[in-house]
């Protein structure tokens, strides 16, 4: 169909496979993994993998092999002549604790722990807790794969690695509300995130833009609530992506944002009436002071009403039995309008007064406790989002609280929310879409973020290292100008920067810029060898000279390089 | 079905495709459904024309029955825009018997002078369509530009009817009558092809979205610091030292191709050679041992960084000359120009006053330091005038102090001052307006180096569009102020992200130089972009969206009226 769309998308595959031969041609003194291992040793032989590759493994968990020779054989042999097989000159050994299974429930990061080994005659051996260990061990022998004419060479043995992630909660969110994804572009995806060792797909399924879920329980709905009548993700399509998440070491956690952000709902006119303020549009001031007509049109659940609370139980059951497998059902929370939507509402404001309610706050806490509740007899745990907009709010004991305010206000997220676990997406490192732009073409939170500032980002120095109560950080993908095309770019090679943050954590001082620099070049050219699109990380000239251009700066010196750079 | 890529890579093409199971596949954006306007007032086009009046009629008629009438010259131009009417593949979609049929008539007045003329002269692009109940359509124009343009709003005129199971379509809002023309020349593109390297088809792609955004001018960096990937027939092993890599280059004939596609959708191609400055390249190649200043010292001139310093070519030297003779010589045809931009920016004097052969040149020729550039302006001119005496120069703006040639073509690009003062200090010169505050097209993607970006954040099709031209320039000089340019340097770029830095914001520019009068609500601007937009997003060239998914087939819900 697309002829001239695929003889594009065979010249980006060209170039990065002619870029790649380019900037191969230097080999590295050390093994570049992103994120970094936590211990290494390594030598300086290289050893060719011949033929072919034998997996074997102690457990004999077959349908565990056939998966990863299904994903790691086009990574490991770029030519048809090898890949894995059986009587080979090499093998590969896996040693799995829990041979059958992917990863348990929670968030422990050892649960990811592996070691790996790869001897001076090419043998190679992977000792891990959980088959998800392996899919780590695997993704960072990868990486350190030279494939110059078309050989698979690994470099740097005798090879050591014994490594785990410091948090083990390290997330991606993707608003699949504003945008609709494809099913093979939410696969791409996610093998991105296998290779970055992002371990949590946080789907943002609902927003005011659309519902784009075909639930059991409301039949028909999607046919007024999504996109359109093509843009919907049946249960079957939801499986589908759960099992190849978990397939790739991803775990799959739904959102259903509430009771803001939920104008879609009130597109079926069988829900219409439980919304406030619906498809009321707002003014939006320009950066030059004027007002437009143009705000976001909204939609806000209307609290006083039992039928809100039985539609929402009936979604979160749903979800419950969908994502069967998740270790919580995000409930959103965020961004309402309590006053506008609520209190100035006459018939909401009339029955807070008949019941007492002060506030907007008050009504909220009472529709977080009646939702929390509910919740709690399903069996299922909540998550929220918390901004630092406003401290009053109350949410349910034992949910995950998500923090997505400024970094210099986290002591107060943490003051004020000392019970509940956290997850942190610090809006100005860790949202993708920042800089690029809102819907009406103004500025949206200003700058865009670049590696080297995320990179800056260290949890402990907010979180005692020994505390359990943060699981770890998340990137967030909203998706308002996204497409199924320029979704890559914004993600990548960013999100590895994040999953650097909290797997391995903060660069020793002092250190030379260019390293850091050769390594995110190294990581963005294995993503783009295997199918994940990413950004430059400098500019081609300098990629191909990074410590010529990067080691003039010290590592002592980043905010002068903020200042030189600003 | 278009070849693999260059024909030089149709074997690793071949090879590749058989052996990468991994590769990045474009995936398909959801179906194709025609845009569903929420706006049933009147026609929305982008740009919008000049003159139009229209009323309340309707014409039917089914896809692959449009009679043309029409001089053979125009068959390629109208095979193209079919594509853009009816998406391409449409011919294989036909079938089956016909009852009506748009009957489309074109008059065209000057084969000779169909390409664009240096200066960029509005009546270039002038046209008239009338199109009456019955499915007559008349198209006139003076030069074929016009009638690309005429095309352009046609196409969009016709809309896909979203209640029938076979294909119908229909022009609505007949009898229609339009006159129209760019109030500004000039509405161009730069593309920097030497900070990283485009394959020609990437380029062809990019022109295609220029033709759909009337954007009428391709401004082609070829040279940089980072890269020089022009090739030259005067100097075969050039491009061994010059480019990225030996795959990465333009030929002769790759040059030749992109012209002829771009002549033909009303774009004009104009090569630029920057110098004498950013041109550290040109110091690995053996012939320019010591031509070039700053070649080794890395850090003199660019602070503590150690990206490819702005180093130029020795001015004071005759092998320069000598060079920019053959290598200009090698690509006159090809570009078939009468207009070349030779850059002229940013270029540091005191790696030029180290050189050897300099201080002796500068008393032979009784010059000094300080008006060494004004001297190798002056014999670029005499090269390109030994091609051809007509051929005009373009620069970059370096300030009021800098001696020009009359007629010389400035870009100015400053952010601070205003144009408006630069065109009082060289009123025999023309200019082209390309502000950095607002128009490069990569600030805000951060710099190559820890981030930050010397020119502020994104600037959104909307910062484009809201700078009304009409307000920069005074009234009586609107004749040397040809028009606007979006430069888009190549530093932070590649071969996938180009495109999306490129649209939807080069037709933002265009429509306002276009027709700069007119008021647009907020729901009609979001519908002329959205439009734009989706007429890229049918020709399968990537775009970055005007606005969300839900508010652009919602115009009136987000937005008002």
């Amino acid at each position: 169909m697309n002829n001239f769309r695929k003889s594009f998308v065979w010249g980006t595959l060209f170039i990065t496979l002619l870029f790649l031969s380019t900037m191969r041609a230097k080999e590295s003194s050390r093994p570049l993994i992103t994120p970094n291992p936590k211990e290494m040793s390594f030598g300086s032989q290289t050893v060719e993998i011949k033929d072919c590759l034998h997996i074997s493994s102690i457990g004999n968990d077959y349908g565990f092999l056939h998966n990863l020779t299904q994903i790691y054989d086009s990574i490991f042999f770029k030519n048809q002549n090898s890949g894995f097989g059986s009587s080979c000159s090499n093998n590969l050994l896996l040693e799995v604790k829990n041979s059958f299974v992917m990863m348990p429930a929670g968030f422990n990061p050892k649960d990811q722990s592996y070691k790996l080994e790869v001897m001076s005659n090419g043998n190679i051996h992977i000792e891990a807790q959980y088959q998800v260990g392996v899919l780590r061990a695997m993704d960072s022998l990868a990486q350190i794969l030279d494939h110059s004419n078309g050989k698979t060479v690994i470099p740097h043995v005798p090879l050591e690695i014994s490594d785990e992630p410091r948090y083990g909660y390290i997330g991606l969110l993707l608003d699949i509300s504003r945008n609709y994804y494809p099913m093979e572009t939410l696969k791409t995806i996610i093998n991105g995130m296998r290779m970055s060792k992002v371990n949590v797909l946080h789907l943002h399924l609902t927003d005011d833009d659309s519902f784009p879920i075909d639930l059991p329980s409301f039949p028909g709905m999607v046919k007024h609530t999504a996109l359109s009548p093509e843009e919907v993700y049946t249960v079957k399509d939801i499986h589908e992506i759960i099992s190849y998440a978990n397939q790739n070491g991803v775990k799959v956690i739904p959102e259903f944002d509430i009771p803001g952000h939920t104008r879609s709902i009130g597109d079926d006119p069988s829900f219409s009436h439980l919304m406030t303020c619906l498809n009321r549009i707002s003014k939006w001031q320009m950066p030059d002071g004027t007002r437009i007509k143009g705000g976001p049109s909204g939609g806000v659940l209307n609290p006083t009403l039992e039928e809100t609370y039985d539609f929402v139980d009936k979604v979160i059951n749903d979800l419950r039995k969908i994502f069967s497998s998740s270790d919580f059902v995000h409930l959103g929370g965020d961004e309402v309008n309590t006053n506008a939507c609520w209190v100035l509402d006459e018939k909401i404001g009339q029955w807070m007064q008949e019941n007492e309610f002060a506030n907007g706050n008050e009504l909220f806490a009472y529709f977080q406790q009646k939702v929390g509740t509910l919740a709690k007899e399903s069996g299922v745990r909540t998550a929220h989002w918390v901004y630092q907009n406003n401290w009053d709010l109350k949410w349910d004991e034992g949910s995950v609280l998500q923090y997505w305010g400024d970094s210099q206000y986290i002591p107060k997220f943490q003051e004020t929310y000392p019970d509940h676990q956290h997850i942190l997406s610090v809006h100005e490192l860790f949202y993708f879409d920042c800089g690029l732009g809102n819907r009406y073409g103004v500025d949206l939170c200003n700058p865009y973020q670049t590696w080297a500032r995320i990179k800056m980002f260290e949890p402990t120095d907010y979180y005692s290292p020994d505390s359990d109560q943060l699981l770890g950080g998340e990137g967030a993908m909203w998706s308002e100008l996204n497409t199924a095309h320029n979704v890559f770019n914004k993600i990548w090679p960013r999100l590895g920067v994040i999953s650097s943050i909290f797997w391995s954590g903060k660069v020793e001082k002092p250190f030379k810029w260019g390293d850091i620099v050769e390594e995110l070049v190294s990581y963005r050219d294995y993503l783009k060898a295997n199918g994940v699109e990413a950004n430059q990380v400098t500019s081609r000239y300098c990629e191909a000279n990074p410590h010529k251009v990067f080691d003039a700066w010290d590592s002592e010196d980043f905010e002068s390089i903020e200042y030189l750079f600003a | 079905m278009k070849p693999c890529l260059v024909k030089i890579l149709a074997l690793l093409c071949l090879i590749f495709i058989a052996e990468i199971s991994g590769e990045f596949k474009l995936q398909d954006p959801p179906p194709r459904t025609p845009y569903r306007s929420d706006n049933p007032k009147g026609p929305i086009l982008a740009p919008v024309p000049r003159n139009m009046t229209f009323a309340k009629d309707d014409f039917e008629f089914q896809e692959c029955n449009i009679k043309y009438h029409h001089d053979p010259i125009l068959l390629e131009i109208i095979e193209i825009y079919n594509d853009v009417t009816y998406g391409k593949g449409h011919k294989e979609r036909c079938s089956g018997t016909r009852r009506e049929s748009l009957k489309v008539t074109i008059n065209f007045a000057k084969l000779s002078s169909e390409y664009l003329p240096p200066k960029f002269n509005p009546e270039y692009e002038h046209y008239t369509l009338s199109a009456d109940s019955h499915g007559n359509v008349n198209i006139s124009a003076e030069y074929y530009p016009g009638v690309v343009r005429a095309l352009d709003t046609l196409s969009q005129l016709i809309i896909q009817k979203t209640d029938e199971n076979t294909e119908m379509f229909e022009m609505k809002y007949l009898p229609i009558n339009i006159t129209d023309y760019p109030e500004y020349g000039y509405r161009g593109v730069m593309i920097d092809t030497a900070r990283d390297y485009f394959f020609p088809d990437t380029l062809k792609m990019a022109i295609d979205g220029m033709m759909l955004g009337r954007n009428n001018a391709f401004h082609w960096h070829f040279s940089e610091d980072d890269s020089i990937p022009m090739s030259s027939t005067s100097f075969p092993d050039l491009v061994n030292y010059t480019a990225f890599s030996k795959n990465e280059i333009y030929t002769v004939q790759d040059v030749k191709d992109i012209v002829r596609y771009a002549k033909i959708r009303g774009v004009k191609v104009i090569p630029e050679f920057e110098g004498p400055s950013h041109l550290h390249i040109l110091g690995f190649y053996p012939e320019f041992e010591g031509l070039v200043g700053c070649f080794r010292n890395y850090t003199s001139t660019s602070g503590r960084h150690g990206g490819p310093p702005y180093a130029p070519v020795n001015p004071a030297d005759e092998r320069t000359y000598n060079f920019f003779t053959k290598y200009f010589s090698d690509l006159k045809d090809a570009f078939e120009s009468d207009y070349w931009h030779l850059g002229g920016d940013e270029v540091s004097i005191g790696c030029v006053s180290v050189l050897k052969s300099t201080s002796k040149f500068l008393s032979e020729h009784n010059l000094q330091l300080n008006n060494l550039q004004d001297y190798y302006i002056g014999r670029e001119r005499k090269v390109l005038h030994g091609f051809r005496p007509d051929v005009r120069a373009g620069y970059w703006w370096r300030g009021s102090n800098n001696k020009y040639g009359e007629g010389d073509i400035l870009q100015y690009w400053g952010g601070g001052g205003s144009v408006k003062r630069a065109m009082d200090s060289h009123p025999t010169n023309y200019f082209i307006y390309s502000p950095s505050g607002t128009y490069y097209l990569d600030c805000g993607y951060v710099n190559q180096y820890f981030g930050g970006s010397w020119c502020g954040g994104i600037h959104s099709w909307r910062d484009i569009y809201n700078i009304d031209p009409r307000t920069l320039h005074n009234p009586d000089k609107k004749e040397f102020f040809m028009g606007g340019e979006l430069p888009l340097w190549s530093e932070m770029n590649n071969e996938f992200n180009m495109p999306l830095k490129l649209f939807p914001r080069g037709g933002a520019l265009s429509f306002r130089y276009w027709n700069p009068e007119v008021n647009l609500n907020e729901a009609q601007l979001m519908e002329m972009m959205v439009k734009y937009q989706n007429r890229l997003k049918m020709y399968d060239i990537p775009s970055s969206r005007v606005t969300n998914r839900y508010c652009e087939e919602h115009l009136h819900n987000c937005f008002g009226n």
